[in-house]
Formats: structure tokens, sequence, C-alpha cells
């Protein structure tokens, strides 16, 4: 349920009644679904459905004056589960969060240092571009990078800040370099002309920014000749599917999971080494309920040959956000100074329920968060958690 | 006026900055190389007390306003604009602080003059006057020539000795035409930031405690050994997350970034949200009893080891060093 780009090209709040979107918002029963189902409701001064209440009375600029909306974590559950399909979390939301941001009396250092770094080093960790693809460096299978070897290639696999970066992601970037070369598929990265594609949520609270981004790394695809674009980050997926389509990105873009299903037949025979796992499996809120791709990661680990699968309470569209979109893996300390429970603290108890050994994710936010999430747990020697790449990976060794 | 200087004057709570001397001696310097004159601009609130230690400038414009206390950079620039048009002042020299970053660019581009920002030296060579200024954080010097002797230059605080620019004499004073200037914004009160936890990042030892530590009675280790060595007790997160210590001793990516000389990482895992909060401390030192801990990929000394047992007798060992 994607909004169409028309409903929302140049909509600002003051003009959002002439706007489908706006049309749509004038539907809300008022049911509270929304506000009911959101994982900070209970924290927000201001929760969708007050926000559309306020709205129709022209009262919305109340709503600035509070830090309601810095509490959205871009989890789309509101929107996801709305009766009337009003696109909260794409549209209304940011449009609110913007405005929250501007009048903010101060920014959380945190989520200002993220913004800073993005628009000064192309990443939020602050980290040198020139060392984006250092990782390339310990791959086990040659990455070929396109500014050193600018030959068309099939797939553009668009690597993300995290995954470059963080040690933890860079496991998974090794793994995930492993598969393609295994499945003879012809790809290639960006290597440190990628800069980060602006993550959905984050960016929400500084459009020029995000556009900033969306202009760079929309003119370094322009350089290169490809066909399709994987990631396996699904908040660049969502950036790529939503935010850069409103600028013009006509691209192909699929998240690793369902490429590698497409393929899933040539890897099955590689899948010799049975791994006697239990394991439950974490639906990211922009994989799953924005994308739609529940299946797809369980039937990944339905392939590997000894894994069991164990469902938490919350999954599919039911899943708990594990807190780090919208910019929360910015906030943490500012969720803290408001007394909000952590979501990665929340979700992982539901995993440790399930008895697992393994937490496995497809996101790469959620490797740091839930391994931290062990530890305030006190369960870290008795659940791991990886990255669905890391256990196919893993299950290709002799 | 041929090649005069004006600076502006900063102070807050009855005091002049030190900024502002430092801008007096170089601008004294300059203007004696030229034989041009050196002038003062002071704006706020009962500030005819702060006359008299302007005695290095030649003459001394002051505007005293109840709206001036803590103007505005609109109105700063409004005002030293009027000064620099009737008076024909060459060269307005600024603070590079909070008080006067927004001042430079709205003089510049009202007046159409050179703005050079991050002086760090000025010096005159033959009939031109050279402003060195960094750039990239200071990662690259330019010198830049002012042409016709016309600009605005804002200097780095702490570039230039204070002591040049104090002399205690009775110089002219010229009140300010307000008249014509609109004043917008205006102060209205001073609120202190309230009276906090030791500021960690202004320490130079940091004995820095993780998990490692196992219980909030065992945090008297660290706090023996800062006994000996000075400094304050830090903290990874999960530490601050039992409530051991609060958020204020926090390091990491969620939590403080500290550059101290000497950083203890005491049973810490360095996860890269810790380690990006302390990584370019001058001397870090780790004890984890895992070999493997990426702490030890950071770490300029490292012990591995059980901090229990460790900590105890490094704390015996230097007190008895230290007699
Ligand atoms: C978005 C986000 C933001 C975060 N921000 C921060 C942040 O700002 N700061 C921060 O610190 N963390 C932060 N974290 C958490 C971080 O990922 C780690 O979970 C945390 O730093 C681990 O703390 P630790 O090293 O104390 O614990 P552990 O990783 O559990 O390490 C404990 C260490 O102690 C050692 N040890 C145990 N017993 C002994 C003994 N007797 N003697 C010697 N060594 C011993 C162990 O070998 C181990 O290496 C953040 C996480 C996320 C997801
Ligand atoms: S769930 Fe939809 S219809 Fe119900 S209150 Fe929220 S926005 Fe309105
Ligand atoms: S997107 Fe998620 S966090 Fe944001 S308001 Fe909706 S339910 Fe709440």
């Amino acid at each position: 349920m994607i909004v169409e780009l028309d409903a929302i090209r140049g909509v600002s709040l003051d003009t959002i009644y002439d706007s489908p979107e706006g049309k749509l918002i004038q539907t809300c029963i008022q049911c509270g679904t929304c506000s009911g189902t959101c994982p900070y409701g209970e924290y927000m001064e201001y929760p969708p459905r007050r926000i559309i209440k306020l709205l129709q009375h022209g009262l919305v600029d109340k709503v600035f004056d509070t830090d309601s909306m810095l509490k959205c974590v871009n989890c789309y559950a509101c929107m996801m589960k709305c009766p009337r399909e009003i696109h909260l979390t794409e549209v209304l939301l940011q449009l609110v969060k913007e405005q929250t941001v501007i009048k903010l009396p101060v920014v959380p250092p945190e989520l200002q240092k993220a913004l800073e770094n993005n628009y000064r080093y192309g990443n939020p960790m602050g980290e040198s571009g020139r060392k984006r693809a250092n990782w390339v460096q310990t791959s086990s299978v040659p990455i070929r990078i396109l500014s050193q070897n600018p030959e068309p290639v099939d797939v553009l696999w668009f690597v993300e800040s995290y995954p470059a970066f963080h040690p933890r992601g860079q496991d998974t970037c090794r793994a995930i370099a492993k598969i393609l070369n295994a499945l003879g598929v012809d790809f290639a990265i960006l290597g440190n002309e990628e800069k980060s594609a602006g993550e959905c949520g984050l960016l929400s609270w500084e459009s020029g920014l995000a556009e900033a981004l969306v202009d760079y790394n929309m003119a370094i695809f322009s350089k290169y000749k490809f066909n399709r674009i994987i990631t396996s980050d699904p908040h660049a997926l969502d950036a790529f599917n939503f935010r850069y389509r409103m600028y013009g990105f006509k691209g192909s873009i699929t998240h690793i999971v369902p490429f590698i299903i497409e393929n899933i037949d040539k890897l099955k025979p590689m899948l010799h080494k049975t791994l006697g796992y239990s394991v439950t499996y974490h639906d990211s809120c922009c994989l799953g309920r924005h994308n739609g791709y529940y299946d797809e990661p369980r039937a990944l680990l339905k392939a590997i040959p000894g894994i069991k699968l164990i469902e938490m309470v919350h999954n599919r569209i039911n899943t708990l956000c594990c807190g780090g979109g919208g910019g929360g893996m910015w906030l943490d300390t500012y969720f803290k100074s408001q007394n909000m429970e952590r979501l990665s603290d929340r979700r992982i108890k539901e995993a440790i329920d399930t008895g697992a050994d393994v937490l496995a994710v497809a996101c790469p936010y959620e490797i740091p968060r839930f391994e931290d999430a062990l530890k305030v747990a006190g369960y870290d020697k008795k659940m791991v958690v990886r990255d669905i790449m890391e256990l196919v990976s893993e299950a290709m060794e002799d | 006026m041929n090649n005069s200087i004006l600076i502006l004057i900063e102070h807050l709570k009855d005091a002049i900055a030190d900024i502002s001397f430092e801008m007096l001696g170089i601008g004294r310097k300059i203007a004696d190389s030229f034989n041009g004159s050196l002038h003062a601009v002071v704006l706020g609130k009962d500030i005819n007390k702060f006359l008299p230690e302007l005695g290095i400038a030649d003459s001394i414009f002051v505007a005293d306003d109840e709206k001036l206390e803590m103007a505005s950079p609109e109105t700063i620039a409004d005002i030293i604009k009027s000064i620099i048009e009737i008076k024909g002042i060459s060269i307005t020299i600024l603070g590079g602080t909070n008080t006067a970053a927004g001042v430079g660019p709205i003089l510049s581009s009202k007046l159409k003059l050179p703005y050079l920002n991050f002086c760090k030296n000025i010096r005159v060579e033959g009939d031109n006057i050279i402003v060195t200024n960094q750039l990239f954080g200071g990662k690259i010097l330019s010198d830049v020539k002012l042409d016709g002797m016309k600009g605005i230059i804002s200097v780095n605080p702490g570039s230039f000795p204070s002591d040049a620019g104090k002399a205690s004499k009775v110089v002219p004073v010229v009140e300010i035409d307000l008249s014509q200037i609109k004043i917008k914004n205006y102060f209205k009160k001073y609120i202190e930031p309230e009276a906090g936890d030791v500021d960690i990042t202004k320490e130079n030892v940091l004995v820095s405690v993780g998990r490692g530590i196992e219980n909030a009675d065992n945090l008297s280790l660290a706090e023996d050994l800062i006994g000996v060595l000075g400094g304050a007790i830090s903290a990874s997160r999960p530490v601050i997350d039992q409530g051991w210590l609060p958020l204020s001793r926090q390091v990491g990516k969620s939590g403080m970034t500290v550059k101290p000389k000497l950083y203890f990482a005491l049973g810490i895992s360095g996860a890269p949200e810790h380690v990006e909060g302390m990584k370019d401390s001058d001397c870090i030192v780790a004890i984890n009893k895992d070999p493997a801990a990426p702490i030890f990929n950071v770490a300029h000394y490292g012990v591995c080891g059980d901090l229990l047992e460790i900590v105890p007798s490094l704390t015996e060992k230097l007190k008895a060093k230290k007699g």
C-alpha cells in the first residue's frame, strides 16, 4: 500500500487537504487503532489519532510544541493497521516530524551529530568516506568496485553505511559477497563513492539533507550501467523505493533476501552443512510491514539444513519495532531521559521467551541493537544475533 | 579616518572578555605600523565601568541602552555598519565567538566587504595586511591579502596575547546615535545551566568500567584507583543502564565523546558504540580477561586478566610509588 507519488508530491501541512492524501485523512473515523498499536503511543502527548483531530480543527501547530513526533520510530504499525488506509507514517507524520524538529528548543545531541555526520562524511557514524570500502580487503572472494572497473554490471550492490563501517555489519557483507559469488551473480559495489542513502525516517527531520544525499547518489548511479540494485539494509530499500522515486529515481531495487530467494534453487545444493540451531526471526519494520517481505526471510531460513524456526508472539504485520528506525538509532539517550523503555530491550524478551539459540535478523541496525539488548537482559551467553546471510554463508561451509 | 581599525568589545556579566584584549593588542600593533588609529565599540547596559580598561584605543564608541545588553547579531551589525559608514573605518575586527559569530556575515553582505573567518594571525607586509586563516578545522592554513585594506576579520580566541591589549588611560568617548537603528530582538534574561555532575569530557584521567565490574559494590575498585591517579569514573552503557552511575558518565555513541590523556577501560569489551566515544584518547589502557576482546584493538596497553585482582594491586603499587 505504498502511497501513490502524485498524492504527496509538494504537499505541505498547509495544503494537505487539497491533496488526495488530505481527502483520505478526512475519512479518519477516530478509531484510535493507530495510537493503540504505536509502540511509544503511551509516551506521546499527541499520538497519530490526536494529530488528525487537531489537523481537522486547524490546531496542528500544538503538536509542534511537544516532542510527540520525536518519539515516532517510523515503524509503520499505525499506517499498516489503519482501517482507512491513511498513509500516516509516509506522509502526515513526516510533515509533522520536520516541524517538530524545527521547533524543538534543543535537538538531542546524538541525533544532531548523526545528521551532521551524514552531511559531512556521508555516513551517520562520522567515519572517513575514504574508508568506506576498506572491508572489501577482508572478503574471501573478489569484489568489483565500479570506480576502478566501470564496465556495465548486472547487479549493483548498495552496501550502505552500517554494513560498510560497523564490524558486525561487515560480517554480513563478507557473507553476502561469498553467497553472490557462489551463485555466479555479476555484481559490483560503488566503494568509496557511495554515501548514505538517507534513511527515510532519520532524514524526515531534515529534508534538505535528504535531498542532498538523493542528488548525490542519483548522480553516482547515472555514471554507471547496471540492471538492478540490491541492498541488505531495509532502510535503504525504503529510501530508494519511496523517497528517491519522488525525485525521479526509476531503477529497480530489491532487498538481498528476496533476491537470494529468486535464486533459491541454485543455492539449495550449496547448503550442505547442517546447522542444528533453533532460530527465531525478527521482522524488520521496513522489510516486513512496509515492503511486505514476510515469507521470503522464513523461506530462506527453512532452506538451511537443520534450522528449526520458532515464531515470537508478535510476528509479521504485528512485529515489534527494535526502536532503531525514524532516527531512533540516535535517540536512545533521549528516550532514556524520558523514562521510555528501549524497544530493543522490550523485543528481546519475546525472543528469549522462544528459547531459541539464534535471533535471526535482516537489517544491519538490529545486530548491534539486539546484541546490546541481550547483554542488558543478561542473556548474551545463551542467545546470539545473526544476520540471515551469515547463517546462509555458514551453511555453505564444508 | 584613514587606516583605522575598529574592535567590537565583548563583555559578559560585568567583565570584559579576554578576546577583547587580544583584539585590542593586535589591533594596536597593526594600526601603529600604518600610523593609523584604533577604535573600540562597546554596546550594552551600564557599560561606563568598562571604559577605563580600554585605554589602548584612541577613541571609544559607546551605546548605553537596556535593549543592547547581549544584542542580537542583526542589531550589532546595524550599529557597526553605521560607524563604518560615518567614520570611514577600514578594518573591523570581531571575536570568533558565539557572541559575534553572526555579525561578520551580515556586515560583509550589507557593506560588500570581504569577511575573513577563523583568523589565527594578522601581519603587515609592506603596504599590505596579510591574514592567516584556519581552514578545515585547522588542517590547512591560508594567507589572504586584504585588498584595498578594507574588510572584516574574525579572530579565533587564544590567537594573540591579551596583555598586549591592556592599558588604563582616559580616551575620548563618542556616543553612537541610535535613532536610525531598529532593535527587533532583545535580550530578556540570562539562564545559568544547572550545576550538573562532573563533566567527563574535561577530565585528564578517566577510569571507565564495563560489565566486567560485575556489581555496583565493585565500583569502589575504580574509585580507589582514581584516589591515587586523580580523574573521574565513567562507564559503558550497560553499567549506566543498571543505574550504578548517572547518564552523565556514559562514554560512547549515545553518551559523551571523551579524549582524556589517560583512559582506563576496565571490563569493557570495546563494542563499536563504546569505542566511538573514546578512541581518540591519548593513552588507552585496557584490562580484560578475554584476549579476543576488541578493546585490545584500540588500546595502547593491554592487560589480559581478572580486573578484580589486577586493579587493587595496581592501586597499591601506584600508592607505594607515590609514597
Ligand atoms: C544504538 C546504540 C547505541 C549505543 N551507545 C553506547 C554508548 O554510548 N556507550 C556504550 O558503552 N555502549 C553503547 N551501546 C552498547 C554497546 O553496543 C555494547 O553493548 C556495550 O558497550 C557493552 O558494554 P560492556 O563492554 O561493558 O559489556 P560487554 O560487551 O558485556 O563486555 C564486558 C567485558 O568485560 C570482560 N570481563 C568480564 N569479567 C571480567 C573480569 N573479571 N576482569 C576483566 N574483564 C572482565 C569481558 O571479557 C567482556 O569483554 C550502544 C548500542 C546501541 C545499539
Ligand atoms: S487508525 Fe486510521 S482511522 Fe483510526 S484513528 Fe488512526 S488514522 Fe484515524
Ligand atoms: S510509525 Fe510507529 S512509532 Fe510512528 S506513530 Fe506510527 S506506530 Fe507510532
